[in-house]
């Protein structure tokens, strides 16, 4: 019986999104908030990723959501606010990061581009135990330019697609697919460098 | 063999190829090694590092809602309070429209309800209890300078055994008494022996230290309580009527355990901690009038009791209460229920004696005397 209250109880609060934005964009406090709580799981783990780092990942967060009530009455509710919110999320991310780190970024190989070249040692990664693997990955990701970072984030961890990507961050399908495939393979350059084997 | 390039190869992998295109690369990864290598590297980099995560408390995040705006609706901050809270209100409220009862505790409705089942069950093993316990002697020892020596029982029982119960003056070691005098009647030694609690389930064991902790603490509405130095004890035996001398002593007092009761249907005689519980030492004839015992239970907590414990709950002697008085003639009546959220007033007449097996925190136990 408590499931089931549970059940509606959710089911009552998770009103349409279109009608919550609508009312967000017209200044409703409450629809915002509701947008805030549906939302905030998916902004923190984006700028935890970007950023490695709780502190500044929750700053991200607030800041990203403050920035977002602030131009709600902007948002045209025809696109999917989503895609709207991991752009300011991720653009927040990226000036935070670049405000506070500016040390070498490490610039990306291009391990493997369109000649069919690999430069990297396979049977390495995967005799590779997933402790250390991940911890690798973890590094190599944080190398990352933030741009490149962006990218790799969103398509690797959000799972978007190439085109959602593309409206998150403002630029060119192609632009995903290039930045995607240099983070890519910077990731795995470096990871194969860490664990010891040729890149 | 030309290897694929590998921008394709992780388009693949994610999707983006049309159905044409990904055909032909998955016939190529079914028959390259090297590419399909290459994919299943990737993957697993990528699959660990995106697994590799645990969302924050949800705390956590309302704090940040807290300080993300103070315009936010208190019940956004405070989103998973809310939930939890609304979740309970519409139970209640559930509760209420189907049951019309939004006061007794859920765990008391659940309980009683498990005992049915329970009860209807339990007619073997409490024949069995009974036959053991009837070999156990019970000290009742009271003091009434008005209790006559010729005291007879009624037993308006027609199912029920007699239950002999003998006292003995020597074995008052660790004995809870509570001495009650009323105006119009006797005082009254209600004394229970230790000894009979030995086996009591741990449940009990915080209210026989209460009840051996207050025995100068009684007191009765309608009189004094006067702990009792054990004199008096009698040795209860036959059935229907009994004599005894000096108090209690010597009187012989019957018990019945009821056919219908809560644990019965059977028609044993009650067990001894049972006779002493509902205060078949004072059933007597010569007592004009009674009274009714009230033991509250101030935990909330829910005993078990097992019947052997359920005297013990006499040993509540702090919260013995005079509140009644009654006559019925000639006849002593004695009646044991349970008032209060339980099961409501469940007055057994006729010598018998309804132990209930399971006891609420805060309810309240009525003894009938009359």
């Amino acid at each position: 019986m408590i499931f089931h209250l549970v059940y509606f109880l959710t089911a009552v609060l998770d009103a349409g999104e279109p009608e919550l934005l609508k009312r967000a964009v017209q200044g409703d406090k409450e629809a915002f908030g509701e947008i805030v709580a549906r939302y905030e799981k998916r902004v923190f783990r984006v700028a935890r990723r970007m950023c490695n780092c709780d502190d500044d990942a929750w700053d991200i967060t607030q800041e990203a959501f403050m920035k977002a009530m602030r131009a709600m009455h902007t948002f045209n509710t025809e696109y999917r606010f989503f895609t709207w919110m991991y752009r300011i999320v991720t653009n927040t991310a990226i000036n935070l990061t670049r405000s506070r780190s500016r040390r070498a970024e490490v610039a990306f190989d291009e391990g493997y581009g369109g000649d069919g070249q690999t430069v990297t040692d396979d049977s390495t990664i995967q005799d590779i135990s997933s402790d250390i693997l991940v911890d690798a990955v973890r590094r190599a990701v944080l190398q990352l330019t933030p741009p490149l970072r962006a990218v790799f984030v969103l398509r690797v961890d959000q799972e978007l697609s190439y085109e959602e990507i593309a409206e998150s961050l403002d630029i060119a399908t192609g632009t995903v697919m290039s930045r995607l495939n240099r983070a890519r393979s910077s990731v795995k350059n470096f990871v194969v460098r860490e664990v010891g084997g040729e890149p | 063999m030309t290897c694929i390039d590998r921008n394709s190869l992780m388009m693949w992998v994610d999707g983006e190829l049309s159905a044409q295109e990904a055909g032909k690369i998955s016939e190529h990864i079914n028959n390259c090694a090297k590419c399909s290598a290459f994919i299943e590297t990737q993957k697993r980099m990528e699959s660990l590092w995106r697994e590799e995560w645990t969302d924050p408390s949800e705390s956590a995040f309302e704090i940040m809602r807290s300080r993300l705006s103070p315009e936010l609706p208190w019940w956004q901050k405070q989103r998973t309070w809310f939930i939890a809270a609304a979740v309970c209100a519409v139970y209640l409220g559930v509760r209420v429209f189907f049951t019309g009862n939004a006061g007794t505790p859920l765990s008391e409705i659940a309980i009683q309800e498990e005992l049915q089942p329970v009860v209807a069950a339990s007619d073997v093993p409490l024949e069995t209890e009974i036959e053991e316990q009837m070999e156990q002697s019970v000290i009742v020892q009271a003091e009434d300078t008005d209790f006559t020596d010729n005291q007879s029982v009624t037993d308006d029982s027609p199912a029920g055994d007699e239950l002999i119960i003998s006292a003995q003056e020597e074995e008052n070691l660790g004995e809870v008494s509570g001495n009650s005098a009323f105006s119009d009647w006797q005082a009254v030694d209600l004394t229970m022996a230790a000894e009979d609690y030995a086996e009591s389930s741990e449940t009990m064991e915080t209210d026989r230290e209460r009840a051996a902790s207050v025995q100068d603490q009684t007191d009765c509405l309608a009189g004094t309580v006067q702990q009792s130095a054990g004199a008096g004890a009698e040795s209860a035996s036959g059935g229907g009527t009994g004599s005894g001398a000096g108090g209690l002593s010597g009187v012989e007092y019957s018990c019945y355990r009821d056919t219908a009761g809560v644990l019965g249907q059977d028609s044993s005689p009650a067990p001894s901690g049972e006779a002493m519980a509902s205060g078949c030492a004072y059933s007597s004839s010569s007592i004009s009038s009674g009274y009714t015992i009230s033991i509250t239970m101030e935990s909330t907590e829910i005993a078990v009791l097992e019947r052997s414990d359920w005297i013990a709950l006499f040993a509540l002697t702090d919260k013995l209460q005079a509140e009644n008085f009654y006559s019925s003639g000639d006849d002593v009546v004695l009646s044991v229920g349970i008032t209060g959220a339980v099961t409501g007033p469940e007055e057994i007449n006729g010598a018998v004696i309804d132990i209930p097996e399971t006891i609420y925190g805060n309810s309240t136990i009525t003894v009938h005397f009359y």
